[in-house]
């Protein structure tokens, strides 16, 4: 049984920055019902590093167990990984977070409607962070659609949520979690035009929990281009507002100019007939193009890993 | 016939070319990849 270090009820519409170390467990609990609970996720120790919901949405637009909550790029790390999620708890990577704009403009709502940007700022600035650090959240609970043209669902649809329902995520970093009640829930479908109560629960690391941390960290670290600080070109963070140009600035790009070399073929009568249809079927605009488009979709399919999503397989 | 690949284009189908019985040059992987692209792609209707 893992000690907790931590309890506290959120109460709407509030939040909470909570900090937790490598292997401790955040356990969300719906105490009384359907709610959608936004989250943000910052590394403890360097704030300019923070989750990505658009790079976790990559492996798909829900999360599930063994989901890995990234952070984003150059750094790309795992910060959080899901080892529980319920299938009443479905989750949203695409709404970003819902602010008091939006409610004003779009719905001619008076006054400042409750909201999740307002919610997450007021939740970070216990850690002097500015409302400018809130990212888009993932959003537990919360139960989004889409189309084919990539239209949301109008309104969302109802929440699943049940009341004793639980999410746990294990930090696979020192983080700083910040969970809260979305403040949209009284008037859309996030939290079926209600507010309601989540508990959120810290609790210590284990010995289990730290295999699983040292499993998914040998599986998901390492990466020659998992940057940190000290390799960016620009390492200290800027304070002045205005943005100007440095002087003589020399951009020193990955690749460019991209060296291109020429490979010569020989081809038969049916290669070239093949080629052909090809280019009829549209695969390419011309000849070289469509050669070039099929050998490397060729190499794509048969030696590059597909997208999938993540799992829990720990042995 | 001429066709250009990028240098990190080429990079990846050198490691092709490094796996077993793929031939001694790239033109000879890259023809022996086009042919085998067009049989996934293609199928029966391939010439």
């Amino acid at each position: 049984m893992s000690k907790i270090i931590y309890t506290k009820t959120l109460d709407p519409v509030s939040g909470k920055a909570i900090p937790m170390k490598r292997g401790q467990t955040l356990t969300i609990t719906l105490l009384e019902g359907p709610q959608c609970v936004d989250f943000n996720c910052f590394n403890l120790h360097d704030y300019k590093e923070r989750m990505s919901v658009g790079h976790m949405r990559r492996t798909g637009f829900r999360c599930r167990q063994g989901s890995i909550v990234w952070s984003a790029p150059p750094r790309y790390n795992p910060m959080m990984v899901f080892t529980e999620l319920p299938a009443t708890c479905r989750t949203d990577l695409l709404a970003a977070r819902c602010h008091a704009t939006q409610f004003e403009k779009e719905r001619g709502y008076p006054g400042t409607h409750t909201n999740c940007q307002d919610t997450l700022a007021e939740s970070i600035a216990e850690f002097g962070l500015t409302p400018d650090d809130v990212h888009d959240s993932l959003n537990l609970w919360m139960n989004t659609g889409w189309d084919d043209e990539g239209n949301f669902i109008p309104n969302v649809r109802r929440n699943q949520g049940k009341k004793g329902d639980q999410v746990k995520l294990l930090a696979l970093m020192d983080v700083l979690a910040v969970p809260l009640i979305c403040g949209s829930g009284d008037v859309s479908n996030t939290s079926n035009y209600w507010f309601r109560s989540v508990k959120v629960e810290v609790t210590d690391s284990t010995p289990e929990n730290d295999a699983v941390v040292a499993t998914l960290l040998k599986k998901h670290t390492g990466f020659i281009n998992q940057r940190t600080p000290d390799q960016f070109r620009v390492k200290d963070i800027r304070t002045e507002r205005d943005l100007t140009a440095t002087d003589k600035f020399e951009p020193k790009f990955t690749l460019c100019p991209v060296p291109v070399e020429t490979v010569t073929v020989e081809l038969t009568e049916s290669d070239k007939k093949n080629l052909a249809k090809l280019v009829k079927r549209g695969f390419g605009e011309d000849e070289e193009d469509a050669l070039r488009s099929a050998v490397m979709t060729w190499y794509t399919r048969n030696r590059t890993a597909q997208i999938v999503p993540e799992t829990l397989d720990i042995e | 016939m001429k066709i250009r690949f990028t240098s990190q284009q080429l990079k990846l189908l050198q490691a092709v070319l490094d796996e077993k019985d793929r031939g001694t040059n790239m033109n000879e992987v890259v023809l022996a990849i086009f042919r085998e692209f067009v049989k996934q792609q293609l199928g029966r209707e391939a010439a």
